[in-house]
């Protein structure tokens, strides 16, 4: 059903496409931009009978030690219940604390305390939402010296105790690997394959830290898709074969045209390995 | 240190900016633990600074960008987001800025941001098919005065002690005159809006009293009693029949019994 790949739909796009209806394979939204927005809401719904939609949560924290807000996730099960989606997906980070949203996608250690509370809430949400949930690896600047495991056992391990499956974002990958010192192929190596939904791929920028000598990757999403995200792509795909796959840009919004030409190239790529064809470098 | 108490740490480091992570081992490759945090402060601080900007591009018309964006740097410290979509967040900057010490000698910046938050506000609504007055006409006259109204979702009701809506419209229009002196006036505001669009008038103290009450949803009785209490002339008759030649009413709700009885067009 989702063979081309998709692009994220973000509310400077919303009237053109529901004008247009441009060739996308299917959409992908983040359910916070259309909750408080009732006019964008009545449009997206025009959209769902024509587009395969997936709702792609940035406020359901399921790593807040302080609770995840139920409310929230009845108004996103109530979004659910008439866009119908595809896929819903959230983060294995936290951005909550005590009441306050911290608008980021924050890090978690990666020990017996935090699988304990992610396995609960993880079973809490999927239950709350009536669908399968489907966890995106994070983009990490720094992690913790008290983790006890990797993030891929822990991911592992959580899909072990939960069934949950998995929204591995390439290009978090990447960055992490790049930030934290580590081979992007072995993590990908590492992740159960088959519990892999959904391929996310996405911009970041590179800063220098001229104190440190060192530079850190940022996973800004307002550029485009960089070349060393789309070869890992492609060991994705060799390894997991073709998922839908989603080009995600939030800032800086390109044309709507420019995303369905990134969409484009990862549909490529994914019929080529559909194929068994060889590397194709871009 | 426990989950909890690690979050609370971070929480503190990147709301505050503070070094609040004394005792915590980051792991950072060949970078700086602090200073890789330090990416999520500023992701915090430069995308709610942002929001609030876009949310109040009139404010920072009248205020001056880097006035508002220094504002908005101490709000978010204060006040941070508790609801998780971005649109919703902002409703208490208005007041906030009318006790920033700062704004002292703009004392209708306060108010002037009010109005900005909820044009912006109603702009995003989706009016709903209007009751027309003949139904209305058709309930038994003494269950009248209990009944009560829900108006289009895209209405809001703001009074004010200066004449910001004058100052709005040189806003809008993009009319400022070179030099202009505001003198303080007590206004009550009508805002309504829908699918991008919005408008603002003034309405009598009077009437504004009895549309704010039928707004929140009290009796109608109740409601025109508020605005008989103001001004003994108003005429609560002539008031109820503007809100639905104005196409404001979207549904009557009668008490006959226990249950709410919700009677559409």
């Amino acid at each position: 059903m989702l063979s081309r790949a998709g692009v994220g739909l973000r509310l400077p796009h919303l009237s053109e496409v529901v004008a247009t209806r441009p060739p996308a394979g299917w959409l992908e939204i983040h359910p916070e931009n259309f909750l408080a927005n009732p006019h964008a809401f009545e449009l997206l719904l025009q959209l769902a009978g024509d587009y395969p939609i997936s709702v792609h949560t940035v406020g359901v924290s399921i790593g807040s030690a302080s609770g995840v807000d139920w409310a929230h996730v009845a108004r996103i099960r109530e979004l659910i219940d008439l866009v119908n989606p595809v896929l819903v997906s959230g983060h294995l980070a936290w951005s909550t604390h005590r009441g306050e949203y911290l608008n980021d996608l924050l890090p978690l250690p990666y020990d017996d305390e935090t699988l304990d509370l992610l396995a609960m809430h993880l079973h809490q949400v999927q239950d709350g939402l009536g669908r399968p949930f489907l966890v995106e690896n994070p983009s990490s600047y720094f992690g913790f010296g008290t983790s006890t495991m990797t993030e891929v056992e822990f991911l592992g391990e959580l899909v072990r105790r939960t069934g949950c499956r998995l929204l591995c974002d390439v290009s978090n990958v990447y960055v992490s690997s790049e930030n934290l010192g580590y081979d992007a192929r072995a993590y990908l190596d590492g992740l159960p394959a088959e519990a892999i939904g959904e391929l996310h791929l996405g911009g970041f920028q590179s800063e220098d830290d001229p104190d440190a000598g060192t530079r850190v990757l940022v996973d800004t999403h307002d550029t485009a898709i960089a070349d060393e995200a789309w070869r890992l792509y492609t060991y994705a795909l060799r390894r997991f074969g073709p998922k839908p796959t989603l080009i995600e840009w939030d800032d800086d919004l390109p044309s709507f045209a420019d995303l369905l030409d990134e969409a484009t190239l990862a549909s490529v790529l994914a019929r080529q390995a559909a194929q068994g064809a060889p590397h194709v470098a871009r | 240190m426990s989950l909890a108490e690690l979050q609370q740490r971070v929480r503190d480091a990147i709301v505050l900016g503070r070094d609040a992570l004394e005792n915590v081992s980051l792991v950072a490759g060949q970078g700086d633990g602090w200073r890789r945090l330090a990416i999520h402060h500023r992701h915090y601080e430069t995308s709610l600074v942002k929001g609030l900007l876009r949310r109040f591009p009139a404010t920072a018309w009248l205020l001056g960008s880097p006035l508002l964006i220094e504002a908005a740097r101490i709000f978010i410290k204060a006040c941070p987001p508790t609801a998780p979509c971005l649109a919703e967040y902002g409703e208490t900057f208005p007041p906030w800025l009318s006790g920033w010490s700062e704004l002292a000698h703009v004392p209708y910046a306060g108010d002037f941001a009010a109005l900005d938050w909820q044009l912006g506000k109603v702009s995003i609504e989706v009016e709903t098919p209007a009751v027309t007055f003949d139904v209305f006409a058709a309930l038994e006259a003494d269950a009248m005065t209990a009944v009560r109204l829900r108006l289009q979702p895209g209405l809001d009701y703001l009074k004010a002690a200066w004449p910001i809506d004058n100052l709005m419209r040189l806003y809008l229009t993009d009319t400022a005159p070179e030099h202009l002196v505001l003198e303080p006036e007590h206004i009550w505001l009508q805002v309504r809006g829908a699918r991008g669009q919005f408008d603002f008038a003034r309405l009598s103290e009077s009437e504004f009293l009895f549309r704010q009450g039928v707004h929140a949803a009290i009796p109608l009785g109740e409601a025109a009693d508020c605005a008989l209490d103001r001004d003994d002339s108003f005429d609560p008759g002539r008031a109820l029949t503007a809100l639905f030649t104005d196409d404001l009413v979207t549904s009557i709700l009668t008490a006959a019994s226990e249950d709410t009885c919700e009677i559409h067009r």
